[in-house]
């Protein structure tokens, strides 16, 4: 496994990127798919403050330990949000997260975010962690809300539920860099070495709709064969329609950068979510 | 019915166990209950553990295993429904608790979750069977699902099903349905909870024709000749002819634009 930290824009945002093998044990990606990806976390910094999005599984958490420590600026006030709290690769190192940075403030969608990320021995959150764990605040976002950064309050995130989701998951969009953090979905970046690269740049492009198909349909968005993808389809070009995506922030694959790229692989998502509708890819799931 | 303030663990069939805490969800001004339940299957030699349980639960479980596994076969077995934390959180706390035992059931992901008992995930696919002793657990298809390696379970001696977020329904807590089965609760409108539950939590349904997951459903518990159904989020079921009708009315409801879990969620006392 490598770790990699990507600078998305300069002091403000950084992916903290840390590879796994894609060998058929990972159900985030396609059966058939070989190779290598990354588990990406982001940490946002605006003045004193930083939130750090996702929190990754427990084979990288030295990794980003490290790697939140060699970046955070001091002083600062660390909070984190899981974008999908019920899902373990939203929430393997909260606990170790709060332990090592004293985090205070967890964003996500039910209450108690620790306890509900309570799956090491070494912590007891239904216990308070002991004396070792700070008092954290969970504060339970609804569909949508913004959440304010930095001094004045200036780096406004959006805070939304996209339609395209499998459980309870919030996209972000981070208005100052044009940044969309979209969790589970455009995750189907594999590459064979595990050098990356982990930023999609329009020279190294080359998903293709068949590629996307594959990878709904084989893994979380299987469902979407056969169903009525009217409303997904709408919910995500308005979406894009709503805010200027410049940067498409995954929680695993790799991050598509670059107006160009994000538009491609936009009609891409969209061609490939219709394609299944119509029943025109061979899906593993579906009544 | 009134029930105690802590009516878990209950023995639902000889030798079939429901463990587990209410899970309190704020909803439109009551307080609905939700359970993620656990199971403990006893065979002659050997004992199987439904779901490991959302990490908020840990302790209840320990204590309730602890009560439970004194008296019968070891634990051997943790088998999961899928790999989210409401059905799994507990993995790495049971595999250090009870070290003879494995983890069963599709077992990708786990690598990178508990990556120090990586050697303990024995997968278990649909169709193959875990003896232990008189009775077999065996894995079965997951018609009603979220994630793609979901998998159901079903006790041959009992027959009784274990649909993980099948059958999904929240209960009242003010009316004491707490740790009481479907049957003992009749005036709870299972449909409408069913509906709730599957609108909130299987977010694809909104989009798609249920009628196909309905008939595999009703055909599946009349092939198995399903008599217990242990779901993990609903009250358990033993009566299937009097429930399942209202069970597959709110699958077919899905679809309204409530927000149970908006309010937050917490661990409740009962």
């Amino acid at each position: 496994m490598s770790a990699q930290v990507i600078e998305i824009a300069q002091d403000r945002l950084l992916a903290l990127c840390n590879t796994y093998p894609v060998d058929g044990r990972v159900s985030w990606h396609s059966p058939s798919a070989r190779g290598f990806a990354s588990m990406n976390c982001y940490l946002i910094q605006e003045d004193e403050d930083a939130l750090l999005v996702d929190t990754g599984v427990t084979v990288h958490e030295a990794s980003l330990k490290a790697q939140i420590g060699a970046s955070l600026r001091e002083p600062c006030t660390l909070s984190m949000f899981a974008l999908r709290q019920g899902e373990f690769d939203s929430v393997c190192n909260v606990l170790p997260l709060i332990d090592r940075f004293g985090i205070r403030t967890v964003y996500g969608q039910f209450a108690d975010a620790p306890r509900w990320a309570d799956i090491h021995s070494e912590f007891d959150a239904a216990d308070g962690g002991g004396d070792d764990l700070p008092v954290v605040t969970t504060v339970v976002v609804p569909r949508t809300d913004t959440i304010q950064l930095g001094r004045a309050g200036t780096r406004r995130l959006a805070v939304f539920r996209p339609a395209l989701r499998l459980l309870t998951t919030h996209w972000i969009y981070d208005e100052a860099t044009g940044t969309l953090f979209t969790s589970d979905s455009f995750g189907y970046v594999v590459r064979p070495s595990e050098a990356g690269p982990w930023l999609v740049t329009a020279e190294h492009d080359d998903v293709t709709t068949e590629d996307v198909c594959d990878h709904l349909a084989n893994t979380r968005y299987w469902w979407l064969a056969h169903s009525r993808v009217d409303d997904v389809r709408r919910d995500l070009a308005s979406i894009f329609e709503r805010h200027d995506v410049r940067v498409i922030a995954p929680a695993f694959g790799a991050v598509l950068s670059g107006e160009s790229v994000v538009r491609r692989h936009a009609a891409l998502m969209d061609e490939s979510i219709a394609r299944l509708g119509r029943g025109a890819v061979s899906a593993t799931g579906g009544a | 019915m009134t029930v105690s303030a802590d009516p878990l663990p209950r023995e639902l069939a000889p030798g079939l166990f429901w463990l587990g805490a209410c899970l309190e969800l704020p909803y439109e001004g009551s307080t609905l209950h939700s359970y993620d339940s656990v199971y403990l299957l006893r065979g002659h030699e050997s004992s199987l553990l439904v779901e490991a349980g959302l990490p908020n639960d840990h302790r209840v479980v320990a204590r309730q295993l602890d009560q439970l596994l004194a008296t019968g076969p070891e634990l051997r077995h943790i088998w999961t429904t899928h790999q989210e934390t409401p059905h799994a959180g507990g993995v790495g706390r049971l595999l250090e608790r009870y070290p003879r035992a494995d983890l069963r059931g599709n077992v990708q992901d786990y690598h990178l979750f508990f990556p120090q008992y990586e050697e303990r995930f024995v997968p278990l696919a649909p169709g193959e069977a875990i003896d232990l002793g008189g009775t077999e657990f065996v894995a079965v298809e997951a018609v009603i699902r979220d994630l793609l390696t979901t998998q159901w379970g079903y006790d041959t001696r009992r027959r009784a099903l274990f649909p993980g977020d099948g059958f999904a329904y929240a209960h009242h807590h003010a009316a004491s349905q707490c740790g009481c089965t479907a049957e003992e609760v009749s005036e709870l409108d299972i449909s409408e909870m069913t509906g709730l539950f599957s609108d909130q939590s299987l977010t694809w349904a909104r989009y798609t024709d249920m009628e196909p997951y309905v008939a595999r459903l009703e055909r599946m518990v009349a092939e198995l000749s399903v008599e217990v159904v242990g779901p993990t989020h609903g009250l358990p079921i033993t009566d299937v002819d009097a429930v399942l009708p209202r069970i597959l009315a709110g699958l077919r409801s899905s679809g309204g634009e409530g927000d149970v879990y908006r309010a937050g969620s917490s661990q409740s006392d009962c």
